[in-house]
């Protein structure tokens, strides 16, 4: 969990990883944007080999959420 | 995510029409007033009777799912303006699909209209997202004092941003790495 938030963290602007948890909700991050979800989208496929596709990527809220997908569908 | 454009027919203006009026557009438009059929129909006409501006439905995955304008475009102009922008299908918000949609269309006019060295779109101040995602394609902030008293709301600025085609090739580079998926 801990080098996913920095992987995560690392496709946000100025964002230390430590001012994130698995229950960060991560639409409301300063930085969350459509490029930002884009960016995110695309490290879980070139990090983890996972593809997210649009009603599913909607459905995750939490960086938690977004982890535990990963982990499902490796 | 596969992110099209197709021209705006007479069948698209139901759909733009929905869009327009709901809250989720209407409340970071500088015109909030509902459109009417009426309305809508006129301003097809014309929209089709002009050669400077350009209309697309984008549509995602093969489905409808926003709108974009450009205007002040043509084979001899050097710049053009985004007049609209937006995913009104909430579905398929939140995901990146309008990040996609603003790529395809900035390098749609780059590289179909060779002239064009600059592109600028207005947005309100109080819409920081979309300012920050404009920032994030290279847009950078030219002008921002225009104040604009919306008609049941606080006071907005009217922020001005331009992208230059050499800022855009750079960004470009770096940006089609995250498209493909």
């Amino acid at each position: 969990m801990e080098k996913f938030i920095k992987n995560f963290a690392d496709q946000l602007l100025d964002q230390d990883p430590s001012g994130l948890t698995e229950h960060t909700i991560f639409r409301d991050l300063e930085d969350w944007d459509s490029l930002t979800a884009m960016s995110v989208i695309a490290m879980v496929h070139d990090e983890y080999n996972v593809t997210i596709g649009v009603e599913d990527f909607r459905k995750l809220i939490t960086i938690g959420d977004l982890y535990y997908y990963i982990k499902k569908n490796q | 995510m596969r992110v099209t454009l197709e021209k705006v027919e007479r069948s698209h203006l139901e759909t733009i029409r929905d869009w327009r009026n709901s809250d989720l557009i209407k409340n970071v438009s500088i015109n909030r007033d509902d459109i009417s059929m009426e309305q809508q129909l006129k301003w097809f006409e014309k929209i089709q009777a002009s050669d400077s501006q350009l209309h697309w439905i984008i549509r995602i995955d093969g489905i409808d799912a926003g709108y974009a304008a450009i205007k002040d475009i043509g084979p001899n102009n050097d710049h053009c303006e985004f007049a609209s922008l937006y995913i009104g299908d909430a579905t398929f918000l939140h995901a990146g699909a309008g990040a996609l949609a603003e790529f395809v269309i900035i390098d749609h006019i780059y590289c179909n209209y060779p002239k064009v060295t600059t592109i600028s779109c207005e947005v309100l101040s109080s819409n920081k997202k979309v300012l920050q995602l404009h920032k994030k394609f290279g847009f950078v902030i030219e002008e921002q004092s225009k104040q604009l008293c919306l008609s049941g709301k606080d006071c907005d600025t009217l922020v001005k941003l331009v992208l230059l085609k050499k800022r855009w090739l750079d960004v470009k580079i770096r940006l089609e790495k995250l498209i493909k998926y």
